[in-house]
């Protein structure tokens, strides 16, 4: 029931009208984000040992070679992958790259939105496509910016890794979303209202 | 145009909230204690209720910070553009209830846990009720994390729809 047919209704009108179909289209999105969300989390295991080989190596060994770039040598060992986990040896500090290290779970929480939020299928795809490789650079970076701050200023790493980072997590896939919302052209049903 | 508004200027608002999320940390460090102090009465408050005999004592945390994703709720919702106090207070008032809720559930499910693992009053031969510490490693566990994170980014995709219209 959209608005226009509210309103045609007569039963309710201006802003009640608009403010029911809000509410409506909130809770519509706020039960397919959840429903995605625990989709993607619920099945991790199954597909753990792609997303280790198709994600946090590549992740760990872009970064890797990022810090050997900026003069930081750090030596990637990649042995314990089948277990979600790259270790990454450096001069003063090891980091066991985890895929909560790496972002993955802001990842399933931007594609669950992406996928509630009522747009075309085409956008969709383009959004999660865009929004995973955002999400991959960004990982990259995080673990670089980590890494120097490991080796040039040790005392700061526990409030970076623990606190800050964990939080800009959020404030990347706000980022990424609120982008990705504002040019994503919405279905076809909502755009024929 | 398409007509919901999220955010007008995204980049800027990343650069806003590392800021504020920066700073806001620094001031929850003195703070989280006593959250946790409250947390702990109301998952005392839980488990009473639901007759279990253990009950938990807040451990001594020193210069550690306990969920810190209230701080990272309180700078989201505090530097979003273009929203009232009144849209910002109810919002942020609702996610906080909603941590809090969740942060002691989670405390309270633990403590259950670990008295289902370690033994109960029965077991212990202690009439009274079982005490047991709250463990800040637990504090970090990656589900209990990851669920904070989602709550917070759903409440403000949920708050953040709006038409242009609005």
């Amino acid at each position: 029931m959209n608005l226009t047919r509210l309103r045609r209704i007569g039963r309710i009108t201006g802003p009640v009208a608009r403010r029911f179909e809000t509410a409506r289209q909130r809770l519509g999105f706020g039960l397919l984000f959840l429903a995605y969300l625990a989709l993607l989390w619920g099945t991790l295991g199954w597909w753990q040992t792609w997303l280790g080989i198709g994600y946090l190596y590549p992740l760990s060994w872009a970064a890797t070679r990022l810090l050997d770039l900026l003069g930081v040598s750090a030596i990637l060992d990649p042995s314990l992958l089948s277990r979600g986990t790259c270790t990454l040896v450096m001069e003063r500090a090891v980091f066991h790259v985890t895929y909560d290290c790496a972002g993955l779970f802001a990842l399933f929480v931007y594609v669950a939105a992406v996928l509630a939020h009522p747009a075309a299928a085409t956008w969709r795809a383009a959004g999660i496509i865009a929004g995973a490789g955002a999400l991959f650079a960004y990982g990259v970076l995080r673990l670089v910016a980590l890494a120097l701050v490991g080796h040039l200023a040790p005392s700061w790493l526990s409030f970076l890794h623990l606190y800050l980072l964990v939080l800009m997590n959020v404030g990347f896939v706000v980022f990424l979303w609120a982008t990705w919302v504002a040019r994503a052209r919405p279905a076809s049903r909502e755009a024929a209202r | 145009m398409n007509p919901l508004v999220v955010l007008r200027r995204p980049g800027r608002f990343l650069v806003t909230f590392s800021a504020a999320t920066a700073v806001l940390l620094v001031g929850w460090q003195w703070v989280s204690g006593y959250y946790l102090t409250a947390l702990v009465w109301a998952a005392n408050q839980m488990l009473a209720l639901s007759g279990a005999s253990v009950t938990l004592r807040p451990p001594v945390i020193g210069g550690e910070m306990v969920y810190p994703v209230v701080a990272g709720a309180l700078a989201l919702f505090a530097i979003t553009p273009e929203r009232s106090s009144a849209w910002k207070m109810r919002w942020l008032g609702g996610l906080l209830v909603g941590l809090f809720l969740l942060h002691a559930g989670t405390l309270c499910l633990d403590a259950r846990a670990a008295a289902a693992t370690h033994g109960g009053p029965a077991v212990q031969g202690d009439a009274a009720a079982w005490t047991w510490a709250t463990p800040i490693a637990g504090l970090a566990d990656l589900a209990r994390t990851q669920l904070s994170l989602a709550l917070v980014t759903l409440t403000w995709f949920l708050a953040g729809r709006r038409l242009e219209t609005d």
